[in-house]
Protein backbone atom coordinates (compact mmCIF):
# COMPACT_ATOMS: atom_id res chain seq x y z
CA UNK A 1 0.00 0.00 0.00
CA UNK A 2 1.22 3.46 -1.03
CA UNK A 3 1.90 6.30 1.58
CA UNK A 4 -0.12 9.54 0.96
CA UNK A 5 2.97 12.01 0.69
CA UNK A 6 6.84 11.06 0.07
CA UNK A 7 7.73 12.28 2.90
CA UNK A 8 5.49 9.45 4.78
CA UNK A 9 6.80 7.12 1.99
CA UNK A 10 10.48 7.76 2.93
CA UNK A 11 9.82 6.81 6.56
CA UNK A 12 7.31 3.89 6.11
CA UNK A 13 10.69 3.15 4.11
CA UNK A 14 13.51 3.97 6.92
CA UNK A 15 11.40 2.67 9.75
CA UNK A 16 12.34 -0.86 9.23
CA UNK A 17 15.53 -0.39 8.32
CA UNK A 18 16.11 0.96 11.02
CA UNK A 19 14.62 -1.08 13.10
CA UNK A 20 16.18 -4.11 11.60
CA UNK A 21 19.88 -1.91 12.16
CA UNK A 22 18.90 -1.96 15.93
CA UNK A 23 19.23 -5.48 15.93
CA UNK A 24 23.04 -5.03 15.55
CA UNK A 25 23.77 -1.99 16.64
CA UNK A 26 22.76 1.33 18.77
CA UNK A 27 24.28 3.80 15.89
CA UNK A 28 21.45 5.84 14.20
CA UNK A 29 21.02 6.39 10.05
CA UNK A 30 21.53 9.21 8.58
CA UNK A 31 19.74 9.87 5.26
CA UNK A 32 19.43 12.41 1.98
CA UNK A 33 16.68 13.82 1.78
CA UNK A 34 15.65 14.59 -2.14
CA UNK A 35 12.80 15.20 -4.16
CA UNK A 36 10.54 12.43 -5.56
CA UNK A 37 12.62 10.59 -8.29
CA UNK A 38 15.64 11.52 -6.98
CA UNK A 39 17.79 8.46 -5.59
CA UNK A 40 18.45 9.08 -1.94
CA UNK A 41 21.11 7.22 0.30
CA UNK A 42 20.55 5.60 4.33
CA UNK A 43 23.34 4.03 6.37
CA UNK A 44 24.87 4.28 9.64
CA UNK A 45 26.08 7.29 11.16
CA UNK A 46 28.71 8.75 10.98
CA UNK A 47 28.45 7.85 7.30
CA UNK A 48 30.70 5.54 5.35
CA UNK A 49 32.61 4.28 8.70
CA UNK A 50 32.69 0.59 9.90
CA UNK A 51 30.03 -0.45 12.81
CA UNK A 52 32.09 -3.15 15.36
CA UNK A 53 29.36 -5.50 16.07
CA UNK A 54 29.54 -7.25 19.51
CA UNK A 55 29.79 -11.31 18.69
CA UNK A 56 28.22 -13.67 21.03
CA UNK A 57 31.14 -15.62 22.00
CA UNK A 58 33.40 -12.38 23.13
CA UNK A 59 33.73 -8.45 23.28
CA UNK A 60 34.96 -8.08 19.30
CA UNK A 61 33.42 -9.37 15.80
CA UNK A 62 33.36 -8.75 12.46
CA UNK A 63 32.52 -5.03 11.06
CA UNK A 64 29.77 -4.14 9.16
CA UNK A 65 29.65 -0.89 6.39
CA UNK A 66 26.06 -0.15 4.68
CA UNK A 67 25.00 2.35 2.19
CA UNK A 68 21.33 2.03 0.71
CA UNK A 69 20.10 3.71 -1.89
CA UNK A 70 16.46 3.88 -2.37
CA UNK A 71 13.79 6.16 -4.36
CA UNK A 72 10.87 7.74 -3.60
CA UNK A 73 8.44 7.45 -6.77
CA UNK A 74 4.55 8.63 -7.42
CA UNK A 75 2.01 5.57 -7.77
CA UNK A 76 -0.60 6.86 -9.83
CA UNK A 77 -2.71 4.06 -9.34
CA UNK A 78 -3.23 4.69 -5.98
CA UNK A 79 -2.91 8.42 -5.73
CA UNK A 80 0.47 7.90 -3.55
CA UNK A 81 3.98 7.23 -3.37
CA UNK A 82 5.91 4.52 -2.67
CA UNK A 83 9.76 4.05 -1.87
CA UNK A 84 11.88 1.41 -3.61
CA UNK A 85 15.86 0.14 -3.26
CA UNK A 86 17.99 1.09 -5.99
CA UNK A 87 21.15 0.07 -5.14
CA UNK A 88 23.15 -0.95 -2.55
CA UNK A 89 26.42 -2.12 -0.68
CA UNK A 90 26.45 -4.35 2.50
CA UNK A 91 30.34 -4.93 3.28
CA UNK A 92 31.24 -6.72 6.52
CA UNK A 93 35.06 -5.97 7.25
CA UNK A 94 37.72 -7.40 9.86
CA UNK A 95 38.40 -4.75 12.44
CA UNK A 96 42.01 -3.70 10.50
CA UNK A 97 39.07 -3.22 7.54
CA UNK A 98 39.58 -5.83 5.63
CA UNK A 99 36.83 -7.30 3.57
CA UNK A 100 35.67 -9.98 4.09
CA UNK A 101 32.56 -10.33 2.02
CA UNK A 102 30.51 -7.69 0.21
CA UNK A 103 26.93 -7.74 -1.37
CA UNK A 104 26.97 -4.83 -4.20
CA UNK A 105 23.98 -3.98 -6.67
CA UNK A 106 25.55 -0.54 -8.55
CA UNK A 107 23.44 -0.75 -11.71
CA UNK A 108 25.10 2.45 -12.38
CA UNK A 109 28.81 2.98 -12.29
CA UNK A 110 32.36 2.37 -13.19
CA UNK A 111 31.84 -1.48 -12.58
CA UNK A 112 31.30 -3.79 -15.82
CA UNK A 113 28.78 -5.89 -13.55
CA UNK A 114 25.51 -3.54 -13.28
CA UNK A 115 23.70 -7.25 -11.68
CA UNK A 116 23.45 -7.99 -7.66
CA UNK A 117 26.46 -9.60 -6.62
CA UNK A 118 28.99 -10.96 -4.53
CA UNK A 119 32.52 -10.40 -3.64
CA UNK A 120 34.79 -12.96 -2.01
CA UNK A 121 37.34 -12.23 0.87
CA UNK A 122 41.37 -11.44 -0.89
CA UNK A 123 42.45 -14.12 2.27
CA UNK A 124 41.12 -17.23 0.26
CA UNK A 125 43.67 -18.68 -1.88
CA UNK A 126 43.64 -19.19 -5.52
CA UNK A 127 41.66 -23.10 -6.03
CA UNK A 128 44.66 -25.08 -7.97
CA UNK A 129 42.76 -27.20 -10.88
CA UNK A 130 45.85 -28.70 -11.79
CA UNK A 131 48.58 -28.19 -14.16
CA UNK A 132 46.99 -27.81 -17.49
CA UNK A 133 44.72 -25.25 -16.11
CA UNK A 134 44.72 -21.59 -15.06
CA UNK A 135 43.82 -21.64 -11.06
CA UNK A 136 40.19 -19.91 -9.96
CA UNK A 137 40.20 -17.13 -8.03
CA UNK A 138 37.26 -16.22 -5.92
CA UNK A 139 38.45 -13.61 -4.91
CA UNK A 140 38.44 -12.04 -8.49
CA UNK A 141 35.17 -12.49 -9.14
CA UNK A 142 31.40 -11.53 -9.00
CA UNK A 143 29.24 -14.25 -7.98
CA UNK A 144 25.47 -13.09 -9.06
CA UNK A 145 22.72 -13.05 -6.34
CA UNK A 146 19.43 -12.35 -6.33
CA UNK A 147 18.54 -8.65 -5.03
CA UNK A 148 19.95 -9.07 -1.25
CA UNK A 149 18.15 -7.35 1.76
CA UNK A 150 19.29 -5.56 4.77
CA UNK A 151 16.85 -7.96 6.57
CA UNK A 152 19.10 -11.16 5.03
CA UNK A 153 22.44 -9.84 5.72
CA UNK A 154 21.29 -8.63 9.28
CA UNK A 155 19.90 -12.31 9.54
CA UNK A 156 23.90 -13.66 8.46
CA UNK A 157 25.46 -11.82 10.62
CA UNK A 158 23.78 -13.26 13.62
CA UNK A 159 23.13 -16.70 12.58
CA UNK A 160 26.27 -17.72 10.60
CA UNK A 161 29.04 -14.43 11.86
CA UNK A 162 27.73 -15.22 15.38
CA UNK A 163 27.11 -11.12 16.11
CA UNK A 164 24.91 -11.21 19.51
CA UNK A 165 21.67 -9.57 18.69
CA UNK A 166 20.72 -6.97 20.98
CA UNK A 167 16.92 -7.31 20.25
CA UNK A 168 15.50 -10.27 22.08
CA UNK A 169 12.78 -10.22 19.98
CA UNK A 170 15.01 -10.27 16.74
CA UNK A 171 14.34 -13.14 14.84
CA UNK A 172 10.21 -11.96 14.96
CA UNK A 173 11.86 -8.17 13.51
CA UNK A 174 13.33 -10.05 10.63
CA UNK A 175 10.52 -12.28 9.69
CA UNK A 176 8.31 -9.63 9.69
CA UNK A 177 10.76 -7.35 7.36
CA UNK A 178 11.05 -10.77 4.95
CA UNK A 179 7.02 -11.23 4.98
CA UNK B 1 61.60 11.68 -35.52
CA UNK B 2 61.40 11.98 -32.29
CA UNK B 3 60.91 9.16 -29.69
CA UNK B 4 60.00 10.56 -27.17
CA UNK B 5 57.84 8.22 -25.19
CA UNK B 6 53.80 9.78 -25.70
CA UNK B 7 51.80 9.53 -22.40
CA UNK B 8 49.57 7.03 -22.15
CA UNK B 9 47.16 8.70 -19.56
CA UNK B 10 45.71 12.25 -19.34
CA UNK B 11 47.81 13.90 -16.41
CA UNK B 12 44.85 15.59 -15.14
CA UNK B 13 43.04 12.74 -14.77
CA UNK B 14 45.52 9.94 -13.56
CA UNK B 15 46.53 9.25 -10.16
CA UNK B 16 50.18 9.87 -9.60
CA UNK B 17 49.80 6.81 -6.86
CA UNK B 18 48.15 3.78 -6.09
CA UNK B 19 45.13 4.97 -4.09
CA UNK B 20 45.61 3.73 -0.35
CA UNK B 21 44.24 0.23 0.33
CA UNK B 22 40.93 -0.54 3.05
CA UNK B 23 43.05 -1.35 5.40
CA UNK B 24 45.90 1.42 5.31
CA UNK B 25 42.77 4.10 5.17
CA UNK B 26 41.37 2.10 8.39
CA UNK B 27 44.60 2.79 9.92
CA UNK B 28 45.03 6.36 8.97
CA UNK B 29 44.76 9.08 11.79
CA UNK B 30 41.94 10.90 9.60
CA UNK B 31 39.63 7.80 9.17
CA UNK B 32 39.72 6.95 13.44
CA UNK B 33 39.10 10.48 13.81
CA UNK B 34 35.67 9.77 11.40
CA UNK B 35 34.46 6.57 12.60
CA UNK B 36 34.92 7.81 16.02
CA UNK B 37 32.72 11.25 15.41
CA UNK B 38 29.68 11.14 17.95
CA UNK B 39 26.93 9.32 15.50
CA UNK B 40 23.95 11.24 17.15
CA UNK B 41 25.94 14.82 16.58
CA UNK B 42 22.91 17.14 15.23
CA UNK B 43 19.98 14.59 16.06
CA UNK B 44 16.73 16.62 17.21
CA UNK B 45 14.90 14.90 20.07
CA UNK B 46 11.78 13.78 17.35
CA UNK B 47 14.93 11.98 15.13
CA UNK B 48 16.73 10.15 18.29
CA UNK B 49 13.42 8.92 19.20
CA UNK B 50 12.83 7.08 15.66
CA UNK B 51 16.82 6.43 15.36
CA UNK B 52 17.96 8.39 11.93
CA UNK B 53 17.95 11.73 10.91
CA UNK B 54 17.18 13.11 7.79
CA UNK B 55 20.04 15.24 5.88
CA UNK B 56 19.59 18.39 3.41
CA UNK B 57 21.39 17.62 0.25
CA UNK B 58 23.90 20.59 1.29
CA UNK B 59 24.95 18.90 4.62
CA UNK B 60 24.61 15.47 2.42
CA UNK B 61 27.89 17.16 0.48
CA UNK B 62 29.59 18.23 3.56
CA UNK B 63 29.53 14.79 4.99
CA UNK B 64 30.66 13.42 1.48
CA UNK B 65 33.54 15.82 1.54
CA UNK B 66 34.63 15.23 4.73
CA UNK B 67 34.80 11.24 4.08
CA UNK B 68 36.79 11.84 1.27
CA UNK B 69 39.51 13.96 2.74
CA UNK B 70 39.61 11.79 5.92
CA UNK B 71 39.92 8.28 3.16
CA UNK B 72 42.07 10.08 0.15
CA UNK B 73 43.07 13.75 1.56
CA UNK B 74 41.70 15.08 -1.30
CA UNK B 75 38.27 17.14 -1.38
CA UNK B 76 34.47 15.40 -2.22
CA UNK B 77 34.98 17.55 -5.88
CA UNK B 78 38.35 16.21 -6.74
CA UNK B 79 37.24 12.84 -6.03
CA UNK B 80 34.22 13.37 -8.28
CA UNK B 81 36.08 15.21 -11.03
CA UNK B 82 38.50 12.13 -10.68
CA UNK B 83 36.41 9.52 -10.55
CA UNK B 84 33.85 10.68 -13.70
CA UNK B 85 37.34 10.74 -15.70
CA UNK B 86 37.90 7.46 -15.19
CA UNK B 87 40.96 7.17 -13.02
CA UNK B 88 39.56 4.97 -10.16
CA UNK B 89 38.25 2.75 -12.95
CA UNK B 90 41.23 -0.24 -12.47
CA UNK B 91 40.36 0.34 -8.50
CA UNK B 92 37.15 0.81 -7.69
CA UNK B 93 35.82 -3.30 -7.95
CA UNK B 94 39.03 -4.30 -7.01
CA UNK B 95 39.67 -6.64 -3.71
CA UNK B 96 41.12 -4.00 -1.08
CA UNK B 97 39.77 -0.90 -2.54
CA UNK B 98 35.90 -1.39 -2.90
CA UNK B 99 35.75 1.39 -0.16
CA UNK B 100 36.46 3.80 -3.51
CA UNK B 101 32.99 2.31 -4.66
CA UNK B 102 30.79 2.94 -2.02
CA UNK B 103 32.16 6.62 -2.49
CA UNK B 104 31.81 6.70 -5.97
CA UNK B 105 27.94 5.36 -5.37
CA UNK B 106 27.69 8.01 -3.16
CA UNK B 107 28.26 10.96 -6.24
CA UNK B 108 24.84 10.30 -7.54
CA UNK B 109 23.42 11.86 -4.66
CA UNK B 110 25.36 14.85 -3.24
CA UNK B 111 26.22 15.56 -6.73
CA UNK B 112 22.23 16.60 -7.25
CA UNK B 113 20.65 20.11 -6.71
CA UNK B 114 17.24 20.16 -7.33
Amino acid sequence: MSARTPRAARDDYLRPFRATAACLSTRPFLAIDLPPGWPRRAGFAPPDTSVPLRAASGPRGVSILVSLYFVVAPVPAEDGFAARTTSYSYRIVEPDGREILAYHWHPEGESRVREPHLHLSSRLPPIALGPRFDPVDLADMHLPTGVVTWGRVVRLLIEEFGVAPLRTDWDAVLAALDR
Amino acid sequence: MSTATKPTTNPSTSLATPPPTEVEVFASHAYQRLAEADPWEGFTEEDRERGYRILTVEEGAFQFDRTVRAMLGISGDEFTRLWEAGAYATWADRSGYRYLMDLGMMISVVRQDP
